[in-house]
């Protein structure tokens, strides 16, 4: 499965421009702060319009400003998690879970609110959280929140997953484990994914194509030993000499 | 008060501790000055209080109770504040969202427009709401034209509460409302949540608490409301004569009915006060009570021992 996304987009001082295509390996998006790739990300799940481009998900187009195509973030079945993992801090574990099943994809499936319960903690077990499911997101750890809030976007069936910085908020330590139990749930489910990152280590375990961007424009693509190679600019440069 | 109570500063450069001891030299200053400032206007708020408190007898109240002005009053101040109130919340709720959500220069001009109220005089308000509702305002051909009167009436009392007290409902509901993340609506959109759905599950349970406490100021405001109920709303007993209204009316006849009357109404502000007082700290502890035994339920039923 391929996804394509063409976004010309202004947000106050950004000037967004750009094209950006992956596969089913996880594509990691750098950049310096302001350069777009939060709102990148947010575009692609509906939350900003662009004024002109196309985004596709698989063979189902979400956005296209020539054929007046916008459909409604809901619509979409794209899994975000925000920078800080975006739990509901007002619901338990198990809610903040079955949240997503509570929504459309759930209503349609015709599951009852036990049912839909179930099949959250069977999400949660699979992520080796079920110990949690009682718990508020405040009580929990940076690495429990992240698995907990992949859980949850899970719960949709993502055409692709938005990560915004998935291991920015932990610690050293806490980093390195969540980084490859990350890498390896990537891996495994082989579906699209983009993901913010700040961090060279992040960028190689996760095995991604590297996209860099600067002010909202793409300056270079590639596999990371091509961009630590042949950096384009400085921005990548320093990123690749760690 | 001891210099140096905060004691933080332990192995601080050089020019940290000229800083804070420059810092702790101007707060002795400002203590030295600030009992002789700050007595009398505190003596100013709350004796007046005492007094009136001072000033009856369970006997008083209890004639004043009896008073033919102190039950009507009571219940049509009742009526019209939680009308007034209930209008306020649900036309100020959406306005608040949208304040809360846009920005721009558009939004910026309706957050005034929704503050002057606030510094408008209340005689002021009423003698505008006249001019727009009264026979010879704005409208007051139409309404004449449908057979509709409204000053003088119990929906003018209403109509002088809720421009009088929606400010402060609106205010706290739209600051509250700008405290909750925005990406957090985007997730709740991604995870199936139609605009609604993300507005009623995740917008307002967490503002809650600051709409509480706008509500309550907001009730307070209109329970208090006189000048604007004066000038457009009259003073009929049953009718327009609300409870400062009669308070107004009983100094007239019988200063304890005043008194009493003046009782009552301080007694209720004074819990509305410290409900809002308590409020963050009560809501903290509802909502960890509320987890915990449900919390443990769902662990239970789960089937949570096959995962370990």
């Amino acid at each position: 499965m391929s996804w394509h996304a063409l976004v010309s987009l202004r947000l106050g001082s950004l000037d967004l421009d750009v094209e950006i295509e992956g596969g089913e390996a996880p594509v990691a998006l750098i950049g310096p702060n302001g350069s777009g790739k939060t709102t990148l990300l947010r575009t692609i799940a509906g939350a900003h319009r662009p004024d002109a481009g196309s985004v596709r998900l698989g063979d189902f187009v979400v956005f296209d400003a020539e054929a007046g195509i916008d459909l409604a973030p809901e619509e979409r079945h794209v899994g975000y998690v925000p920078q800080g993992y975006g739990l509901f801090p007002h619901l338990s574990v198990l809610d903040n879970v079955a949240f997503g099943l509570t929504g459309r994809a759930g209503r349609a499936a015709g599951a009852a609110r036990g049912e839909r319960r179930d099949a959250a903690m069977r999400l949660l077990e699979r992520m080796g959280c079920a110990h949690l499911a009682a718990r508020r997101p405040a009580g929990l750890s940076g690495g429990e929140q992240q698995r907990v809030a992949l859980a949850r976007a899970l719960t949709v069936d993502p055409r692709i997953l938005l990560l915004d910085e998935p291991l920015a908020a932990l610690d050293a330590r806490a980093r390195r484990s969540i980084r490859s139990h990350l890498a390896e749930h990537l891996a495994e489910r082989r579906g699209p994914a983009l993901v913010v990152s700040h961090d060279l280590r992040d960028v190689q375990a996760l095995g991604a194509d590297v996209c860099a961007i600067e002010e909202g424009r793409i300056v270079q693509r590639g596999t990371a030993t091509e961009l630590a190679a042949a950096p384009a600019t400085e921005f990548v440069a320093a990123f690749f000499e760690g | 008060m001891s210099p140096g109570t905060r004691g933080s500063g332990r192995g601080g450069s050089a020019r940290a501790r000229e800083a804070r001891e420059a810092r702790e030299a101007r707060a002795g200053r400002a203590h030295g000055l600030l009992p002789l400032v700050a007595t009398p206007i505190l003596g100013l708020l709350v004796v007046p209080l005492l007094a009136l408190a001072l000033a009856s007898s369970p006997a008083d109240i209890a004639e004043a109770v009896r008073d033919p002005l102190f039950v009507p009053a009571l219940l049509l101040s009742a009526r019209t504040t939680l009308l007034s109130l209930t209008l306020v919340v649900i036309t100020g709720t959406p306005l608040a969202w949208w304040l809360a959500r846009t920005p721009g220069r558009r939004a910026r001009l309706v957050e005034v427009l929704v503050d002057l109220p606030i510094v408008v005089p209340p005689a002021v308000v009423g003698i505008a709401l006249l001019q727009t509702f009264g026979r010879r305002g704005l409208f007051g051909g139409w309404l004449e034209a449908l057979g509709l009167q409204i000053p003088f009436t119990t929906t003018a009392v209403v109509m002088a509460q809720l421009v009088v007290s929606a400010p402060f409902y609106i205010q706290a509901a739209a600051a509250a409302f700008r405290r909750v993340e925005p990406d957090l609506l985007i997730v709740a959109r991604t995870l199936g949540q139609s605009p609604a759905g993300a507005f009623f599950r995740v917008a307002v349970p967490l503002a809650l608490p600051g709409l509480i406490v706008g509500a309550a100021l907001s009730w307070a405001r209109a329970l208090g409301e006189f000048g604007a109920t004066l000038l457009f709303a009259g003073n009929l007993s049953g009718e327009t004569q609300t409870m400062p209204l009669a308070i107004y009316m009983a100094l007239e006849s019988d200063v304890r009915v005043a008194v009493a009357l003046a009782l009552v109404l301080a007694g209720v502000s004074l819990l509305l006060l410290l409900v809002l007082r308590a409020a963050p700290a009560m809501w903290a502890r509802l909502d960890a009570a509320a987890l915990a035994p449900t919390g443990a339920e769902r662990a239970g039923t789960g089937p949570t021992g096959e995962s370990r």
